[in-house]
């Protein structure tokens, strides 16, 4: 399509435009992801750059350094310590040393073991008992653990990287002190490392703690899932008594295998999560917004008060909350109980017994929950709007309406964009209200038992995720269905994130 | 600022020591017992205090000098193996568990089998049916502790008198001229059985001796399945019938809802509780009978045992100290005040036929029930079920080709339970 | 362009308003593809389409004045509709927790009972609650464990912030980028392999509050948008300033950035104390059914576990009217801030 400058486009019927809009609109997702893949190739081909001219550099490193430096390539630190940078080469020269032992101590055994997961079983040996001389009975003879040969060879692989890293640090930094040298500069002194950690290198510092808690809690553990997805790590193999082995795509292929019940309940649970999340966001979003508009309106008494009442159901923690109102709509819960004496109904209203009916009920209590959220949200955002933007619209006469349609509602829909996305993901792995309100049911046949577990009308991935561990601890599905899950929400919130006008604004600060 | 963050970080301090005094204190010193293990036993719901009464008079009348110094959690029964085996390395070292999950357990390699005398004591103490769910193709694995792993009706005098529970027509009919509930959990596998039992089907799992389900025997599809999963339907689809869809029913606790159950079909192990509810108006009775296509067949429970099961160590000491300890938690002594205390049924032979045994309101109204001896089943058998009586829920009322399809459903999924 | 559509659409001046909203945000949308757009041409914009609201509605403005009497009876009765209603959804918001609150003081039975108002009151199930139940060791480890949270998380997100908000250094945009895909990985899967890391180390079943503490905190790093966002607010000028005066990055976030954000700092705080609160999954994973090491979700679920709901729903109740009583007092004392950080929050993302 070709794109009209604005003269162009002024000239265009109402209808035309609305069209151009929207071919613009749709024009912008291939060429987003155009651009996003051509982004992508390039970070490839830079990479593969980068890493040739390592390679190259420390070539040159090993052939134009000094004696020191040829020295440190093999025991690290040793061109810091040449250079009289005790600290610095003390770190390397620790390392190194702990990386050894540890390799030699566990590092090597959990790594020759990490192919095939563990080859011994557990067994069995007899040795005469104690209290009955004369006799023998079996005892235990500990075999191979695969949950542990994952972990430890997955760590064990990590600190290599980490070596190599620091390896390559060590061979850079004997470069530069010989470079220094060279040109009859100074070197930085051990004291003006440690400075330098409380100014210039704050952020390193400071930076050190909370990102080695979330490799080790985060990144470790989630890697460690990606894997599993690859073996088959299910009740019948827990790893301890009864190995598990990679198996390749397999797991992958059960699922996305076309007509199979897991393929069929995947694609009905994934559409009612994004439907149960968009409309929970949105849900949530406008009536929040409504009710903060009605408090902060003009003429409405103790405002602090509504507030209040309104804060204290997010003060109680929702395990107590929702597990109650669940029971409250119960079939022979007090809300029909209620209706029953009141003679409003004659037969119980099966709340969660329908299917439609419980997944209205489910996004009603949500809304119950979410409103105190976004009326604060809302509340915070509505005093930033300048006044005499509403000034004038009275003067205008606008009426409530469109005061709120013109000016309160792009307002607070461009500021908080990134909200309304980090609240759609949230939403989508929102397990406490589905989980505490229904479970996921009602349940049905519909779909079979997939993995062990029976999913309901209600069931959110989530939901069906957590049911599939519980009740049939089947990791390695449980494991893809993460993997999809993860790749749902990622490229769902990528492109949102991207053609979100807010995102850019990070650095117009600084 | 400084200051409340330096009074927060004091009280982290105090605090973090806190939890640590609170434990200490309660652990007897096993003065010079010769074996001493500090180990982990898992019971059921509300026999804790008990058990721990026994493990310390264990301790002081074994001839052995052994001595434990027990931690007894309660958990629930049907959690247990799942968390055995998913925390292998932290598993307890005696667990209570039904027995249906035996097969599961020795699969992988859980449980450790008593072994030499013991096992002829044993034999000698215990009825041969709960010898025969503690082991797995004659070989023995686990300790028999109650012999009354099954369910009947408990009722509420006020909405129906005894002539009222024999048939499940009456109890529904009496249920809804007085607005109440019939509550049956037949969306859990263990009670939908039932019907299908009572029909005269049957699924039956071989298995080897690793716990390896080889082949079964299933006729659920056949004329006898149908008639089954036509009562079922009957009950499942009628107005009385409490159906919390998204929760398990059959808790004697809907006695007291808001619209509450006239009648409940639970076991053993609710009948304080029901007491506590319900106190003089509690009725307690066989299960009743069903009639579909003119034929009446009486409900039948499975009747199985709860056992007792002993992690695998390789330490030989502590594998046949621990072995006594079983044996002496479901020894004769012990049995019988779980039975004074909670009615639960011996699984000893002389005990069984103790005249306060056989006169309990319970355990008499659930050895009336035609009873069906429990096999092992595979763990996924029970959703099976369960999702056929979603699929006989969902089905036309009456229409034998949609009870037909759950039934060819449900048989076409069970060679997947092999292996 | 307003008057074009004017002359086309003039006898529905309802819905045009409704539907230029609809079309602007389209353009919006797509506009921010093909140009930066920035909050200043955002801003002028909403200048503009005001602007262009009052020459159309000079008409109505005319009519309205002629009414302006009935405009202020109307504003009344409108806003008396508004406290009805506000009135209505407080009782609906308030509902199920004073429902909790009379249960929690039934005497006569237990368990679950088809009324909501005793018939006989009394502390009772307070009392059993403290007695015959382990509740006082989970609330303390509970409450310890949020304090361990409320300190430590906050210093972990501080930190955070500070540095990828004032720094700009390699592979600060690769690991922005890198937390924000993590957490959107499903969190709980990850649970198994959590409880081998702390098994490992001793820190599950009875010491499982300890284990809780470490890996709720181990991961507080990735919460740090809040945060950031309000040290980006924070003018350059004052740092250069100070590093004219020969102060180091230290001194700058320890004497200048964090006593300019106190409301943020106690919204840290506040989130960290009461999320502890609330976990159920992770806790009674940890524990391994060892009544020693759970929190108090784990415990009060516990007590209404598969028999024992007879016997301890009321109990329950207690409970939880004990868990939200202090955090509500706490949140209605620090209200003010909570808003503050909620509002920076979505602001920021």
């Amino acid at each position: 399509m070709t794109y009209l400058d604005s003269l162009a486009y002024l000239k265009l019927s109402r209808w035309q435009k609305f069209i151009y809009k929207l071919q613009c609109f749709f024009v912008a997702i291939p060429r987003w992801f155009a651009t996003k893949f051509k982004k992508l190739g390039r970070a490839f081909k830079n990479f593969g750059i980068k890493v040739a001219n390592n390679f190259v550099d420390i070539w040159q490193t090993f052939k134009n350094g000094s004696w020191s430096t040829k020295v440190s390539f093999l025991v690290m630190g040793f061109g810091c310590f040449y250079h009289k940078q005790w600290l610095r080469g003390a770190v390397f020269l620790l390392l190194e040393t702990v990386f050894i032992l540890y390799m030699v101590l566990a590092g090597a055994y959990w790594l020759s073991l990490f192919g095939t997961l563990g080859t011994v079983e557990q067994g069995i040996k007899y040795e005469e008992n104690p209290f009955r001389p004369g006799e023998l009975r079996p005892v235990k003879v500990e075999g191979h653990d695969s949950f542990k040969i994952l972990l430890y060879g997955l760590l064990t692989l990590f600190f290599i990287i980490a070596l190599i890293y620091t390896w390559r640090l060590n061979v850079k930094q004997s470069r530069i002190c010989d470079d220094i040298t060279r040109s009859g500069k100074k070197i930085k002194s051990s004291k003006d490392d440690l400075k330098s950690l409380l100014d210039n290198d704050f952020h390193k510092t400071l930076l050190s703690l909370p990102v080695a808690g979330i490799v080790m809690f985060t990144v470790l553990p989630i890697i460690f899932m990606v894997l599993v997805a690859f073996t088959n790590y299910d009740s019948a193999h827990n790893g301890h008594s009864n190995l598990f082995t990679w198996v390749g795509f397999n797991n992958f292929n059960s699922v996305l295998t076309f007509g199979s019940g897991m393929q069929v309940a995947f694609g009905e649970i994934l559409s009612w999560t994004l439907i149960w999340a968009f409309f929970a966001t949105f849900s949530c979003y406008f009536l929040g917004m409504l009710v903060a508009i009605m408090i902060n309106k003009k003429g409405i008494k103790i405002k602090k008060f509504w507030r209040t009442i309104f804060v204290m159901t997010i003060a109680v923690p929702q395990f107590i909350s929702l597990l109650y109102i669940s029971n409250l709509f119960a079939t022979n819960g007090i809300v029909n109980a209620g209706l029953m004496k009141l003679g409003w109904i004659s037969k119980p209203i099966k709340f969660w017994g329908d299917g439609t009916l419980a997944k209205i009920m489910v996004l009603v209590i949500n809304v119950w929950v979410g409103i105190p959220y976004l009326m604060l949200i809302t509340t915070g955002i509505l005093m930033n709007i300048p006044a005499d933007l509403y000034e004038s619209a009275r003067i205008d006469g606008a009426n409530a309406f469109q005061q709120f349609a013109k000016i309160t509602l792009p307002y607070m829909l461009f500021v908080t964009g990134p909200y309304l996305l980090t609240s759609f993901v949230g939403n989508i792995n929102n397990f406490n209200v589905i989980y505490l309100l229904t479970r996921g049911g009602p349940f049905n046949a519909s779909w079979g038992d997939v993995g062990g577990y029976v999913a309901g009308d209600t069931t959110i991935l989530i939901t069906w995720l957590f049911g599939i561990t519980t009740n049939n601890s089947n990791y390695k599905m449980a494991s893809v269905i993460g993997i999809m899950i993860f790749i749902v929400v990622s490229v769902l919130s990528l492109v949102v994130f991207t053609i979100m006008p807010a995102n850019k604004r990070e650095d117009d600060f600084s | 600022m400084r200051k409340v963050i330096a009074a927060l970080l004091g009280a982290v301090l105090i605090g973090s020591s806190m939890p640590g005094l609170v434990a200490c204190g309660g652990d007897e010193e096993g003065a010079n017992a010769k074996y001493k293990y500090s180990i982990k036993v898992w019971v059921g719901e509300n026999t804790k205090e008990l058990t721990q009464k026994l493990i310390t008079d264990f301790n002081k009348t074994n001839p052995y000098s052994i001595w434990f110094n027990a931690r007894v959690e309660e958990v629930t029964e049907s959690k247990v193996t799942g968390d055995i085996l998913k925390k292998p390395n932290d598993a307890p070292e005696i667990y209570c568990f039904g027995q249906d999950q035996l097969a599961r357990l020795v699969s992988n390699k859980a449980i450790a089998e008593p072994y030499g005398t013991t096992v002829d004591e044993l034999k000698a103490v215990h009825t041969a049916s709960s010898i025969d769910a503690a082991s797995l193709n004659g070989k023995l694995y686990a300790y028999p502790l109650t012999e009354d792993n099954g369910y009947f009706l408990y009722y509420d005098k006020r909405v129906m008198d005894a002539t009222q529970v024999e048939t499940v027509e009456d109890i529904m009919a009496a249920c809804r001229a007085k607005n109440r509930y019939f509550s049956f959990n037949l969306k859990g596998g263990w009670y939908a059985a039932s019907f299908f039992y009572a029909a005269g089907a049957k699924s039956e799992w071989d298995v080897d001796i690793n716990g390896h389900f080889q082949d079964y025997t299933d006729n659920f599809e056949t004329e006898y399945g149908m008639l089954g999963a036509k009562g079922l339907q009957k009950v499942i689809k009628d107005s009385s019938y409490l159906d919390l869809d998204t929760k398990e029913t059959g808790k004697v606790t809907d006695f007291s809802e808001g619209t509450p159950a006239g009648a409940v079909v639970s076991g053993i192990w609710d009948y304080k509780a029901a007491k506590k509810i319900l106190g003089d108006n509690l009725g307690i009775a066989p299960l009743p009978s069903f009639t579909v296509d003119g034929q009446t067949k009486k409900l039948a429970s499975f009747l199985g045992c709860k056992l007792l099961g002993v992690s695998q160590y390789s330490d030989v000491a502590k594998s046949s100290a621990l072995e006594f300890l079983a044996q002496y938690l479901t020894s004769e002594e012990s049995q019988w005040k779980r039975f004074e205390e909670f009615g639960w049924r011996p699984s000893v032979e002389t005990l069984q036929s103790e005249e306060d045994v056989k006169n309990h309101p319970a355990l008499s109204a659930l050895l009336e029930t035609a009873t069906v001896a429990q096999g092992q089943y595979p763990t996924d058998w029970w959703t099976k079920v369960q999702t056929l009586a979603l699929g006989i829920k969902e089905a036309e009322t009456g229409s034998e080709v949609g009870l037909q399809a759950a039934l060819n459903q449900y048989k076409s999924e069970l060679n997947g339970l092999k292996g | 362009m307003m008057e074009n559509t004017e002359l086309e659409f003039s006898q529905e001046a309802e819905n045009v308003v409704e539907f230029d909203l609809d079309m602007d945000s389209h353009r919006n949308e797509y506009e921010n593809i093909e140009f930066d757009d920035s909050d200043v041409e955002q801003y002028i914009k909403l200048q503009e389409e005001s602007q262009i609201q009052h020459v159309r509605s000079v008409k109505e403005q005319a009519a309205e004045k002629k009414t302006h009497m009935s405009q202020k009876k109307k504003n009344t009765i409108i806003n008396s509709i508004i406290h009805v209603l506000l009135v209505i959804m407080a009782v609906v918001w308030l509902l199920p927790f004073v429902f909790i609150l009379f249960e929690s003081f039934r005497v006569e039975s237990t368990g679950p009972a088809g009324y909501i108002i005793p018939h006989k009151w009394g502390f009772d199930n307070y009392v059993r609650l403290f007695k015959e139940t382990e509740f006082a060791r989970w609330f303390l480890s509970t409450f310890l464990i949020g304090i361990f949270c409320a300190v430590v998380q906050t210093l972990f997100i501080l930190a955070m912030s500070y540095a990828l908000s004032r720094n700009r250094f390699k592979g600060r945009k690769f690991l922005m980028n890198l937390m924000l895909v993590l957490g959107m990985f499903p969190g709980f899967l990850t649970l198994i392999l959590m409880y081998t890391l702390l098994e490992g180390w001793g820190l599950t079943g009875k010491n499982a509050p300890y284990g809780l503490a470490i890996l709720y905190v181990a991961s507080a790093g990735m919460g740090y948008y809040v945060c950031k966002g309000f040290f980006d607010t924070i003018s350059h000028s004052l740092d250069e300033a100070a590093m004219v005066d020969g102060a180091t990055k230290f001194q700058i976030f320890y004497k200048i950035i964090i006593p300019m954000s106190k409301p943020i700092i106690i919204y840290t705080i506040l989130m960290g104390f009461m999320a502890p609160w609330g976990d159920f999954i992770t806790a009674s994973f940890m524990s391994n059914n060892d009544t020693r090491g759970f929190n108090v979700a784990t415990g009060l679920q516990w007590l209404i576990g598969e028999t024992r709901a007879g016997e301890y729903y009321t109990t329950f109740c207690a409970g939880g009217v004990v868990v939200a009583l202090p955090i509500t007092l706490l949140f209605m004392f620090l209200q003010k801030y909570y808003v503050a950080g909620v509002t920076g929050g979505a602001v920021k993302g």
